[in-house]
């Protein structure tokens, strides 16, 4: 029997190319390398997502569950609970609306805390909460530009911009632009106010121009007793059209009145302030009221006095406070103050 | 055996230094040919190039007889739900990058209403939240809720109904969650036009996966009152009479995928070229 030979084929390791393995090889790693080149490009966010071929219909999510508004990681105070008016200013100070494509500065015209439904009632636009629900608003000056449709490329601009938060988590929920920044936001009726905000401002009831001194009609202008006032609180506020009242204890404005507040602003064509439920109200002047006059002024319950710019006026209101505060911007419509409450021991 | 080897490796030295030369050559054609068909590579690409403006890509719809039959009283897309990209660049730079869908007054201007999903810098954009915006007497932006991480690659539906006199609403469905939002009354807001597509602004670190827009449908009947369910595309039987030229800064790069047929489908991607 013929011994059959057979030529011993070489041995090619599996780690040496052979022509056949040599192109399977090379189309593998072409391949390897035309997937990764692929512009998964929010691979970068850590977040790799395939595109998904489209199905033949949209899928049913007629039985999900109905979701609810728990906005935006916003301002997160320190102590991980609701956030302070502080916490707010400052998140507010460093963080530009989001909507927002320019990088400037803004300022803090407004820190406010509304109700939802005051809120809404200010802004014409709903927020989808609870009429209840606490909220912190916040009114920016600036330079702002906001996205609109594909024909407004350039974006919509603005002077005055705003944010929402939620009072309990800080979540933000809202932001954007009011329409008219330097008049009325609100869409409603421009007053014509009676007085020239450009105008010296005029003090009432003050009878010199040394705003140190009592005023004239200071009921009581024997030597007073020695006060201790003590700032628990203030900030900014502004009044409009809308915007009405405001609750100086609480630091709250409504669109209504509400049972606690203190102080009413009527705009139209004689713009003037009036004390509301069982606040009383004096028209200081220009200056600073030293703590001495705190208690000893002539205030008056009803009735109104007019709104000059930074002309400061003093309150006393619902929650056993005195209020002081300044016109500090008097435009058409919107009125801006700051504000202080004290008490006095 | 490994002597056998170290024979047949010094007998065939010269085949394999030239297999070697040969594996090396068509790799790197492999490699450049990849890197050309996949459009650069995964390094997101510069972004917008207006900083003080926006990018689209977007599709837009505005002619009573030529786009619609007739006036529209609520559009619906179904879109990816896909994570949007904005790392460390973007957080810096406060930008952000948005998929929506657009109802709006006859050429496209205010008032105009939208719903969609975005991430942006000031959220230190590790999160995509569902949005709607409306610009009427304020310009407002709503963020509803985040866009779960599960729901990503599911579609998304939106929709935007307009009740004559009465309310306009818009509604947002993913696999975990729906929701509606009633914006009310608002006034001389007569929708003629619609717009979907993308949004970027930002030049750096903004970045989206390619999104796919399941499109072209709306509803020329009015309601009567809102539909407090789930959108469903069956609520939007007509289609648009025509496709139109896409809109496209690039970036954000968009494209039409399908054009026959009903549905018909787009595509945007950031900030490299889709395929």
């Amino acid at each position: 029997m013929q011994k059959r030979t057979r030529t011993p084929a070489p041995v090619v390791p599996r780690w040496l190319p052979s022509p056949l393995r040599l192109v399977t090889l090379a189309l593998a790693l072409a391949f390897v390398v035309f997937a990764l080149s692929r512009p998964h490009t929010a691979d970068a966010a850590g977040l790799a997502t395939a595109p998904p071929q489209p199905p033949a219909t949209p899928p049913s999510y007629a039985n999900v569950p109905q979701g609810s508004i728990v906005g935006a990681k916003g301002v997160q105070a320190p102590n991980g609970g609701p956030p302070s008016q502080d916490d707010v200013s400052r998140f507010a100070q460093s963080n530009n609306p989001p909507g927002n494509m320019l990088k400037g500065k803004s300022s803090i015209i407004a820190v406010l805390k509304l109700t939802s439904g005051d809120l809404s009632g200010l802004l014409h636009t709903p927020t989808g909460l609870p009429d209840a629900t606490p909220l912190w608003f916040v009114e920016l000056g600036g330079q702002f530009v906001f996205p609109g449709s594909s024909s407004q490329h350039d974006g919509i601009r603005f002077t005055t911009a705003f944010e929402v938060f939620l009072a309990d988590t800080g979540n933000e929920i809202m932001d954007g632009g009011l329409a008219q920044p330097t008049g009325n936001p609100t869409g409603g009726p421009t007053p014509t106010p009676t007085t020239n905000p450009n105008a010296t401002p005029t003090p009432a009831g003050v009878p010199t121009a040394t705003p140190t001194q009592p005023p004239a009609n200071n009921p009581t202008p024997t030597p007073q007793p020695q006060h201790t006032c003590t700032k628990v609180g203030g900030s900014a506020a502004r009044f409009n059209s809308d915007i009405r009242y405001f609750d100086f204890d609480a630091g709250l404005q409504h669109t209504v009145l509400q049972a606690s507040d203190d102080l009413h602003y009527t705009s139209g064509q004689a713009n003037t302030f009036g004390p509301v439920n069982n606040a009383t109200i004096f028209d200081w002047g220009s200056g600073s009221p030293p703590c001495s006059q705190f208690l000893s002024v002539a205030y008056q319950g009803g009735g109104t006095v007019p709104v000059k710019l930074n002309e400061t006026y003093m309150m006393r209101t619902n929650g056993a406070h005195i209020a002081v505060f300044t016109v500090t911007n008097y435009s058409t419509d919107t009125i801006a103050i700051t504000w202080a409450i004290y008490t006095v021991s | 055996m490994f002597a056998g080897l170290r024979a047949w490796s010094a007998a065939h030295q010269g085949t394999q230094r030239r297999d070697i030369t040969l594996l090396t050559l068509v790799a790197t054609v492999a490699v450049l040919l990849a890197c050309s068909l996949g459009g650069g590579g995964t390094t997101a690409t510069t972004g917008c190039a207006k900083p003080t403006s926006g990018c689209y890509a977007v599709q837009q719809y505005y002619a009573l007889g030529k786009d619609f039959t007739a006036t529209p009283h609520g559009v619906y897309d179904a879109i990816d739900l896909d994570a949007l990209g904005c790392d460390a660049n973007c957080v810096s730079e406060k930008g952000y990058i948005a998929n929506y869908l657009m109802l709006t007054s006859t050429n496209l201007a205010a008032p105009w209403m939208q719903v969609g999903y975005r991430a942006t810098g000031f959220q230190n954009g590790n999160t995509v939240y569902y949005t709607a915006f409306y610009d009427g007497s304020t310009l407002a932006f709503h963020d509803f809720a985040p866009v779960p991480s599960a729901d990503y690659t599911s579609e998304g539906q939106f929709a935007i109904n307009a009740v004559t006199g009465s309310d306009f609403y818009v509604r947002y469905a993913g696999p975990s969650a729906w929701n509606i939002f009633d914006y009310g009354k608002l006034a001389s807001f007569t929708p003629g036009a619609a717009e979907f597509g993308e949004i970027l602004h930002g030049t750096k670190g903004e970045s989206a996966a390619i999104e796919w827009y399941q499109t072209g449908n709306y509803t020329d009947v009015d309601q009567g009152s809102i539909h407090n369910a789930p959108p469903t595309l069956a609520e939007f039987p007509k289609n648009l009479i025509v496709v139109e030229p896409v809109l496209a800064d690039n970036p954000p790069y968009g494209k039409w995928i399908t054009i026959e047929g009903s549905p018909v489908w787009f595509e945007t991607a950031c900030c490299s070229a889709p395929l």
